[in-house]
């Protein structure tokens, strides 16, 4: 059913490390994703799991080195990964755009808003001025900011947090991108301006058509806006589904757990925990990467690495309990 | 609630005003992050302060437990009133009420050891005789967080995250306080360790008959772990009730769109019965006239705008700050 | 991580460490050669001999004599010592009491308004005038002048530590402590201290290479030491009359000087980046 669609991005066999001086610890390990035009892929992961440094990886935005990297990022037909730099910067922010969990790092605090937006449009679009203000204020007014003439003529310290990352998301998609990278933009910003710029991401989604990787700890946020999902622990990709399969029958005895530690209105008795904690980067489990805290592990899971096991209707499983049920 | 629980904290029209830098001819001016704040903590009870960020409510325990000083109002703890005491006169009390920070990277000295962390209360206040006396405490706090024994001579740096907030609970009732404020206790935590130290809070609890004031923006939280809970908008208080009430049966419209606003992981995904807020939260510099929510609030009317809602109580603890509940 | 063997570990460091290397090395022998001076040269450095007057750098004189017939390399050598001693002395008696003035400000606003106002009152002159008059007024002993360079220099290290104190006050941690019942004193010296250490240590080699430079300079300016305690300024001071016919008489103290101060410059970078977090 997914064949129909138009892939966007798809990222093969990422393999990505971080030469230090005495250790090149992995981070990533064989990831491997595709998002198709128009649909929103949820990637959730806790700190240190490795969902950013995708994102920056996409974005060749890591500097190499001390960052190694291995693997096909394929976009537009081109390997992302073998471009030239001055393609690449092309690519980003006009076919590519990215915005960040913290607006304020990523809007230079000495230029009016308005201006950095016409910035965008005068570089990717070689707008004269006139033309790109007048862009730039239509863009405001798409991200649903009240009075953008104004706004625009404003400082992004005169904004609020909300109303800077709908900035951030008009400055992404001023250029209409393909793929809008989100990492964590909601993370910020309290429960019911998150609502707002969810609502708003939806509904330019919508508009627009863009492909979104949304990049998130929080599963809620997972569920509200995406259409797909990747969980990563430790570097690797344990299971991929459509959000509505992975919430109804969550397969990884990780994404289990992690949804059944998370309160539920009305349990008032002790909370199911994970056992242990989530590995420092460099000490990554050589077997299953979730066995040292698996319930269900046994000798077969801390010796040797899982696949990616296909449950059917784009649920794959990294865990060696769906290894029969495998669909081929 | 039950008449004769005892009250432990008693706040009335509690206010914590900071100036702000204004020219010279110009009227003073306040942040008014906490604005007539009152309400009653029982002992034994878990009072939720739930609400958005800048709303006061880590302002309110900071004023609560004399971090700060309140501009004006009164705060009883166990009988004394504090909120006009002298730094002198509260050391005695302080060993009674101890906080437990957002943030464990922070909140711990990164060139103490563990030891040395969880002696300090004690030292402070003079609690133990000697010294074997105090390690003995030492470890036996440590196990009760569950740290391990021989972790007692590392430095906080070689923790994770959830291990650090562990430590700094064991710190802080070390001096077996009456009164623990929790400020974003699990905020900072990966979700795998959250469930970990919100079921170490509450088996604490049960165990040392503590009473807790919960500080979250997290609502499924609130709701987890708290008996009552309160909800601030702008420094105020605009409901509090108890934990049923609160959540399944928000009268407050503020209440009604927080809770709706949570994204849940569970239920049903009804996206036609969401409540989405218009606008952003007024600077706490010049809040809104009459009641502070009405910018952002559907309902409101012009009465809404000249007058002050007054606290409506709908019985059993219930009290709302809303016009719509008084006609 | 913990199979590494020493010697990689010993070339990162060298590799991470350079300037800490180099400057750790030119201080320590500067200070080697003040301590051991007798041992380097067979001449007293006052000894007065009228007969080998502007002897160029030969054999028996390698940096030559002086107008007196001083042999210079003995000047120098000697010179180190009072240098090295007041630099040093009032380089840490200006650390400690920066570092209390500093805490108190931090933690009492009344007392700060004080403070700060005297400190500005003095910095508002500029530095060289200042310990030209302070060293006028106090006279050239060796306390004096330790005295008058730590007046003019604990401007500086209070500021920051006042600053520090400041932004540590709001740090959970120091809440923690007010809340559990501690003391001022002992939140000040347990905890708020330890955190500005680094600080301290960090411009202990910027300040030192600052207080030879001033020594110089007031030595220069003839508030200095009193005649007799051979010392760098001095030299510099003397030799820069006859600086046509005898550049070597300005020179060679000038070398010493600038070894030390790169030195102590070096040292401080080094510390700066072994201990501060953020470069590693």
């Amino acid at each position: 059913m997914m064949e129909n669609k138009e892939k966007v991005l798809s990222v093969k066999d990422l393999n990505l490390w971080f030469d230090g001086d005495f250790s090149s610890p992995q981070i990533l390990n064989n990831v491997n994703f595709e998002v198709y035009k128009g649909e929103t892929l949820g990637i959730a992961g806790e700190s240190g799991c490795g969902k950013s440094v995708t994102s920056l990886s996409v974005l060749r935005l890591l500097k190499t080195p001390p960052a190694r990297i291995q693997g096909t990022i394929e976009f537009q037909g081109e390997n992302l990964l073998e471009l030239p730099m001055s393609k690449m910067q092309k690519i980003r922010g006009n076919k590519i755009a990215m915005i960040f969990q913290e607006p304020m790092t990523s809007l230079n605090p000495l230029f009016k808003v308005g201006y950095q937006l016409e910035e965008v449009f005068r570089l990717h679009q070689g707008l004269s001025k006139e033309e790109a203000k007048k862009k730039a204020i239509e863009m405001l007014d798409a991200v649903r900011i009240p009075l953008p003439e104004q706004r625009a003529k404003e400082f992004p310290f005169q904004l609020s947090g909300g109303m800077r990352q709908r900035v951030m998301i008009a400055m992404a998609l001023s250029c209409r991108p393909e793929l809008l990278v989100a990492d964590e933009p909601t993370t910020a910003l309290d429960v019911t301006i998150q609502a707002q710029v969810l609502d708003l991401m939806r509904n330019l989604q919508k508009e627009f058509g863009t492909a979104i990787m949304f990049i998130t700890h929080d599963l809620g946020v997972i569920r509200e806006i995406c259409d797909r999902v990747v969980i990563m622990y430790c570097g690797e990709i344990v299971e991929t589904a459509k959000v509505e399969e992975l919430f109804a029958n969550p397969c990884h005895p990780y994404t289990n757990g992690l949804l059944s530690t998370l309160p539920q209105s009305g349990v008032k008795d002790r909370l199911p925990t994970i056992p242990g904690m989530v590995p420092p980067a460099g000490k990554f489990p050589s077997g299953c990467v979730f066995s040292p805290r698996c319930e269900h592990a046994c000798e077969q899971c801390i010796a040797n690495k899982p696949e990616l096991y296909d449950v059917g209707n784009g649920h794959s499983v990294r865990c060696f309990r769906y290894q029969n049920t495998e669909v081929k | 609630m039950d008449a004769e629980k005892k009250i432990l904290l008693k706040v009335r029209n509690l206010k914590q005003w900071f100036p702000v830098n204004t020219m010279i001819f110009e009227k003073k001016k306040y942040v008014k992050a906490v604005n007539d704040v009152s309400f009653d903590l029982y002992e034994g009870e878990t009072l939720g302060i739930a609400g958005e960020s800048g709303c006061g409510k880590s302002t309110l325990i900071r004023s609560c437990l004399r971090l700060l000083d309140p501009t004006d109002g009164s705060v009883v703890f166990d009988g004394q009133e504090i909120a006009k005491a002298k730094q002198k006169q509260l050391r005695p009390i302080r060993k009674d009420m101890q906080i437990i920070f957002q943030d464990p990277y922070a909140s711990l000295d990164g060139r103490w050891t563990v030891t040395q962390l969880i002696e300090e209360p004690l030292i402070v206040n003079k609690l133990c005789a000697g010294k074997e006396e105090r390690q003995q405490k030492v470890r036996d706090l440590l196990e009760s967080v569950s740290i391990s024994q021989e972790y007692v001579n590392r430095y906080p740096h070689e923790f994770s995250g959830g291990q650090r907030q562990r430590i700094a609970i064991a710190s802080a009732l070390a001096t077996d306080p009456k009164l623990v404020m929790c400020d974003e206790p699990v905020s900072a935590l990966d979700v795998s360790v959250r469930a970990q130290v919100l079921n170490l809070l509450k088996e604490l609890q049960e165990e040392r008959k503590l009473t807790y004031i919960f500080v979250s923006h997290d609502m499924s939280v609130i709701e987890y772990i708290c008996d009552r809970v309160a909800i601030m908008y702008l420094g105020k208080i605009v409901e509090i009730g108890t934990k049923e009430d609160i959540f399944n049966d928000p009268r407050h419209p503020y209440t009604q769109a927080l809770l709706s606003a949570v994204p849940k992981v569970s239920g049903e995904k009804d996206e036609s019965k969401r409540i989405i807020l218009e606008g952003d939260i007024p600077s706490p510099v010049d809040p809104p006239s009459g009641c502070v929510f009405r910018t952002r609030c559907k309902y409101a009317t012009e009465r809404c705008a000249c007058q002050e809602p007054k606290v409506t109580d709908l019985g059993n603890g219930h009290c709302v700050s809303c016009h719509l509940l008084d006609e | 991580m913990e199979n590494i063997s020493l010697g990689k570990k010993i070339r990162v460091f060298i590799k991470h460490n350079g300037r800490l290397i180099v400057g750790a090395t030119l201080v320590l022998a500067m200070i080697l050669m003040a301590v051991f001076a007798p041992l380097l040269t067979q001449y007293d450095p006052n000894a007065t001999d009228i007969r080998n007057r502007y002897q160029t750098p030969s054999a028996e004189h390698i940096m030559g004599t002086d107008g007196s017939g001083n042999d210079l390399w003995a000047q120098v050598v000697y010179g180190a010592r009072a240098s090295l001693l007041i630099a040093f002395a009032s380089q840490i008696a200006t650390m400690i009491v920066g570092a209390m003035l500093g805490l108190i400000c931090g933690f009492y606003p009344k007392v700060d308004m004080v403070i700060m106002r005297i400190l500005e009152a003095i910095n508002s002159l500029p530095s060289i005038l200042l310990i030209f008059v302070l060293g006028m007024v106090f006279g050239n002993s060796y306390f004096n002048l330790i005295l008058t360079l730590v007046i003019a220099g604990m401007g500086g290290p209070t500021r920051y530590i006042r600053a520090q104190v400041m932004s540590l006050r709001q740090k959970e941690f120091v809440e923690r402590e007010v809340a559990m019942g501690a003391s001022t004193p002992r939140i000040m010296f347990m905890h708020v201290l330890p955190q500005c250490s680094s600080y301290l240590l960090v411009t202990l080699g910027s300040g030192l290479s600052s207080k030879i430079m001033s020594l110089a300079s007031m030595s220069f300016l003839g508030v200095g030491l009193p005649s007799g305690v051979p010392n760098w300024g001095t030299l510099i001071s003397a030799g820069q009359v006859q600086l046509m016919l005898y550049p070597y008489l300005v020179f060679y103290p000038m070398i010493a000087l600038a070894i030390t101060n790169f030195g102590f410059s070096m040292l401080g970078d080094g510390l700066r980046d072994l201990l501060d977090p953020k470069t590693h």
